[in-house]
């Protein structure tokens, strides 16, 4: 437990709270969200373990300033919270955009659509454009 | 990195993710995360988190000793984010 790890336990609490408390787009309760992160993790594994592999890293981490705990290629566990962070925060912004700048097709996409995610997906437009939760920031 | 630019470019080429073709919605979402986790990086290399092995990386910095190579991986691995969450979406009927 280091600093890199407190570092990353916040945030990957603040980018959880910005999109349950500010964004509310509704990310986490599609099952789009979570298929992709699982592509997104598998290829994860395969760069940072590319980055981080002790045979010959390209990166090398003070090991006081993480858990300790290296996974798959040597990968620091932190590293997985970082990404997800970053690349949730990424979307979670995405979709928060879709209703003012998107070409269109997100929104109206997710009207005709009856399938699960319908609801959420509307509500990720109102959520863009409701002044109170979207210009907050 | 080139790789990883080139290996999801099917995804906006062929299966039509949609994200290169809203260049304006893309710039705005990468925005604040880009400097939420270069701020990240540049504290953690000065705090001696991480350090880059002098042979692997161009030797190019950015201000605050940030290797050039960082903010690429920045730019290109949200975008690879985005391609890989709009395929998902696209091939699953959103």
């Amino acid at each position: 437990m280091g600093t890199y790890t407190l570092l990353t336990l916040i945030g990957v609490v603040l980018v959880i709270a910005y999109e349950l408390v500010v964004a509310r787009t509704g990310i986490f309760r599609t099952g789009s969200y979570w298929i992709a992160m699982g592509i997104i993790g598998f290829f994860q594994i395969l760069v940072d373990g590319w980055l981080t592999k002790l045979s010959s890293p390209i990166v090398n981490y003070d090991p006081d300033s993480f858990s300790g705990i290296r996974v798959f290629f040597d990968s620091p566990l932190e590293d997985f919270g970082f990404g997800f962070a970053m690349v949730t925060l990424t979307m979670v912004m995405w979709d928060q955009l879709g209703a003012r700048f998107g070409d269109g097709s997100t929104v109206s996409a997710s009207v005709v659509d009856a399938g699960e995610t319908d609801d959420h997906e509307l509500d990720a437009a109102r959520g863009a454009t409701d002044p109170s939760s979207g210009q907050s920031t | 990195m080139g790789l990883c630019v080139l290996g999801t470019l099917p995804l906006e080429l062929v299966l039509g993710a949609r994200v290169y073709r809203q260049p304006r919605r893309l710039f705005l979402a990468m925005l604040v995360p880009l400097c939420v986790f270069v701020v990240w990086d540049v504290l953690a290399i000065s705090w001696g988190h991480w350090t880059y092995t002098p042979r692997y990386v161009s030797g190019w910095d950015l201000p605050g000793s940030l290797p050039v190579e960082e903010l690429v991986f920045f730019l290109v691995i949200p975008v690879c984010g985005l391609l890989t969450l709009e395929t998902v979406r696209k091939l699953r009927g959103r």
